[in-house]
C-alpha cells in the first residue's frame, strides 16, 4: 500500500533526515516508527501525506507516485490520511464536535453526514458528551483523542500518529493505544511513531528502527530496542 | 451551497478572530483610499480650471468699419461655421459690443452717454472644438475672401503654452494616479497578510486535513473584499467632508468654483475608491494566502 523507494532527504541546511531509505507497508498493517530525536521519524510521516517531497526517490501510495502529484491534488491525497500530532492541532475558537467535523466540512458534505459522522467517532473515542466543549476545557488525554477522532472521521485508508502519547500519561498513552488497535482492526494502515517503549515491548507489532536517517531495523514482531541496532 | 456557507462561516471566524489586526488594516486602508480620494478630488479640480480656461478660448475677428454685411452674412459666416474645426460663429454688431462692454464694465456707461460715436469694432466670435485647432482655423480664416479683417486674435503663443502645459499635466497626474494605486495597493496587502499571518497555525490545519488551496482562500478574499467596501466607505465619507467644507468655503469666493463644484460626481470618485478598495482587498488576500499556503507546500 506505502512503498518507499530509495528515498533520501536533504534540508537546505545540509542535514540528511532521511539516507536511501526503501520499504514497504502492506494495507490494514499496524506499524511502529522508533528512534532517537533526530532521526527522521517525522520526516518520514511527513512524506506519506506530503508535506515534505523527498530530494531523491518515490514514495508510493496505492501504486501511485505521490512525488509527483500536482499542487491540486495533494488535498485529495490527505483526505484519504489521518494524521495525529503530539501537539494535537486543534482549533481553540471551535467546539469539538466542529473540530472534528472540520475535515468533512472542507470536503463540501452535507451537516447531516457531517453531524452523524461526529456523532460515530465521538463514541468511538468516548468523548461524545464533550461535542459542545473547547478544546481549552479538555485534558491532554481528550485532546489526543479528538485528535484522533478528526484523523479518522472520513475513514481513511491510512492513519498517521506523530508521538501521540509523548505528553501523556502511561494510563492514558494506553488507552490511546486501544484506540489505535481498534482503528487498525478496522482495516486502516496505522503508522505510530513514538518513544513509549512500553507500548512497543507491549504491544510486538512490526517495528521500524530509524536512526540518523537510516533504516537500521525492520522487524515484524520487534520490540523497542535501537540501541542495539545496526 | 455547503461550500457557500462554509465559506460565510469562515469569514465570519476569520474577521472576529483578527481583532486588533484587523482594525489595523482597516486604519490603513482607509487612509489610503482617503488620499487618493483627495487626489482624485484635486485632479478634477485642476481639470476644471483647465476645461474653464480651454472652453472660454475662442478666435475673435474684429471687422473693420464699411464690411459689407450681406456678404458677411450669405457667405462669410456659412464658410466659417462649414469649416471641420468650428463649433460656433457668433456675430457681435458694433451696437451688441457696445452693451457687452457696458454690462461688463458699468462705469464706462457715463463715457459712452458723452461720446457719438461708436469707437468699438463688429466681430465674429469663433468658438473651435479643439483648443488646438486655434491656429488652423485663424489661419483659414486669414484667408478667407470678402472681409477686411482689423484684427484676428486667439491668444497665439501664450494659448499655445498653455495648451501644452496643460497636457503635460494631464499625462503627469495620469502616471501620479497609477502610481498612487499601485503603492496603495502594495501597503494594503502587505497588511492584510499581516492579519493572516496571525491565523497561519489555521490554514496549516485546514491543509492538513485536505482543504484546497481556493477553499482556504476564498474566507480570506471574502474579507479583503469587505475590508476594501468598509475601508472605501469611511474614505468616501472624509472626502465628502472635505469636498463640503472647505471646497464650498472656496466656492464662495471664486466664481469659477461653483461650477466645479456642481461638476464633480461624488458617485464616480465614490465608485472609484470601492473599486480600488475592492481590488486591494482582493491582491492583498490573494498575496497573503499564496504565499503562505507556498510555505506550507
Amino acid at each position: 500500500m506505502i512503498e518507499f523507494n530509495e528515498v533520501s532527504k536533504v534540508y537546505d541546511n545540509g542535514v540528511v533526515a532521511l539516507n536511501n531509505i526503501s520499504l514497504g507497508i502492506e494495507k490494514g498493517e499496524f506499524l511502529f516508527l522508533i528512534g532517537p530525536s533526530g532521526a527522521g521519524k517525522s520526516t518520514f510521516l511527513k512524506m506519506i501525506f506530503r508535506e515534505e517531497m523527498p530530494t531523491s526517490g518515490q514514495v508510493f501510495i496505492d501504486g501511485r507516485n505521490i512525488t509527483s502529484l500536482s499542487r491540486g491534488d495533494v488535498p485529495y491525497l490527505r483526505r484519504n490520511i489521518g494524521v495525529v500530532f503530539q501537539d494535537f492541532k486543534l482549533l481553540g475558537d471551535r467546539t469539538v464536535g466542529e473540530n472534528v467535523g472540520f475535515a468533512l466540512k472542507v470536503m463540501g458534505m452535507n451537516q447531516a453526514i457531517i453531524t452523524n459522522q461526529v456523532n460515530r467517532v465521538l463514541d468511538l473515542v468516548g468523548l461524545s458528551t464533550k461535542k459542545r466543549m473547547y478544546p481549552s476545557q479538555l485534558s491532554g488525554g481528550e485532546k489526543q483523542r479528538i485528535c484522533i477522532a478528526r484523523a479518522i472521521v472520513n475513514n481513511p485508508a491510512i492513519l498517521v500518529t506523530d508521538e501521540p502519547t509523548g505528553n501523556l500519561d502511561p494510563y492514558i498513552s494506553w488507552e490511546i493505544m486501544k484506540l489505535m488497535i481498534d482503528i487498525n482492526s478496522k482495516g486502516t494502515t496505522v503508522i505510530f511513531a513514538t518513544h513509549n517503549k512500553e507500548l512497543v515491548d507491549r504491544m510486538r507489532k512490526r517495528v521500524i528502527v530509524l536512526k540518523d536517517g537510516r533504516l537500521i531495523k525492520d522487524e515484524p514482531r520487534g520490540n523497542f530496542d535501537y540501541d542495539n541496532a545496526v | 451551497m455547503n461550500t457557500l456557507s462554509y465559506i460565510l462561516h469562515e469569514t465570519w471566524i476569520s474577521l472576529k478572530k483578527s481583532g486588533a489586526m484587523l482594525f489595523c488594516a482597516l486604519f490603513i486602508i482607509t487612509t489610503s483610499l482617503s488620499l487618493l480620494g483627495f487626489f482624485i478630488l484635486s485632479d478634477n479640480f485642476l481639470k476644471t480650471i483647465i476645461k474653464d480656461v480651454e472652453n472660454n478660448l475662442e478666435i475673435v475677428v474684429f471687422l473693420e468699419d464699411g464690411y459689407n454685411e450681406n456678404t458677411l452674412e450669405q457667405r462669410i459666416i456659412p464658410s466659417i461655421k462649414s469649416m471641420a474645426d468650428v463649433a460656433s460663429v457668433r456675430y457681435v454688431s458694433k451696437e451688441d459690443a457696445k452693451n457687452e462692454l457696458k454690462k461688463d464694465v458699468p462705469e464706462l456707461n457715463e463715457i459712452f452717454s458723452v461720446i457719438e460715436d461708436n469707437p468699438l469694432p463688429a466681430s465674429l466670435r469663433i468658438k473651435v472644438k479643439t483648443p488646438t485647432a486655434l491656429s488652423t482655423v485663424s489661419e483659414k480664416i486669414k484667408k478667407e475672401n470678402g472681409i477686411i479683417i482689423n484684427e484676428l486674435t486667439y491668444g497665439g503663443e501664450s494659448v499655445n503654452n498653455f495648451l501644452s502645459a496643460s497636457e503635460k499635466f494631464k499625462q503627469f497626474t495620469m502616471i501620479l494616479l497609477v502610481l498612487f494605486i499601485v503603492t496603495s495597493v502594495i501597503v494594503t496587502a502587505a497588511t492584510i497578510k499581516l492579519t493572516i499571518y496571525t491565523r497561519k497555525s489555521d490554514i496549516e490545519i485546514m491543509k492538513l486535513v485536505g482543504a484546497t488551496d481556493w477553499y482556504i482562500k476564498w474566507p480570506y478574499i471574502i474579507e479583503g473584499v469587505i475590508l476594501g467596501v468598509v475601508s472605501s466607505a469611511f474614505a468616501m465619507m472624509l472626502v465628502l467632508f472635505l469636498k463640503n467644507s472647505a471646497l464650498l468655503e472656496m466656492a464662495k469666493s471664486i466664481q469659477f468654483l461653483n461650477g466645479f463644484k456642481n461638476e464633480i460626481s461624488l458617485q464616480e470618485i465614490g465608485i472609484k475608491l470601492m473599486l480600488v478598495g475592492i481590488l486591494q482587498g482582493i491582491i492583498g488576500a490573494l498575496w497573503s494566502t499564496s504565499s503562505i499556503l507556498a510555505e506550507r507546500e
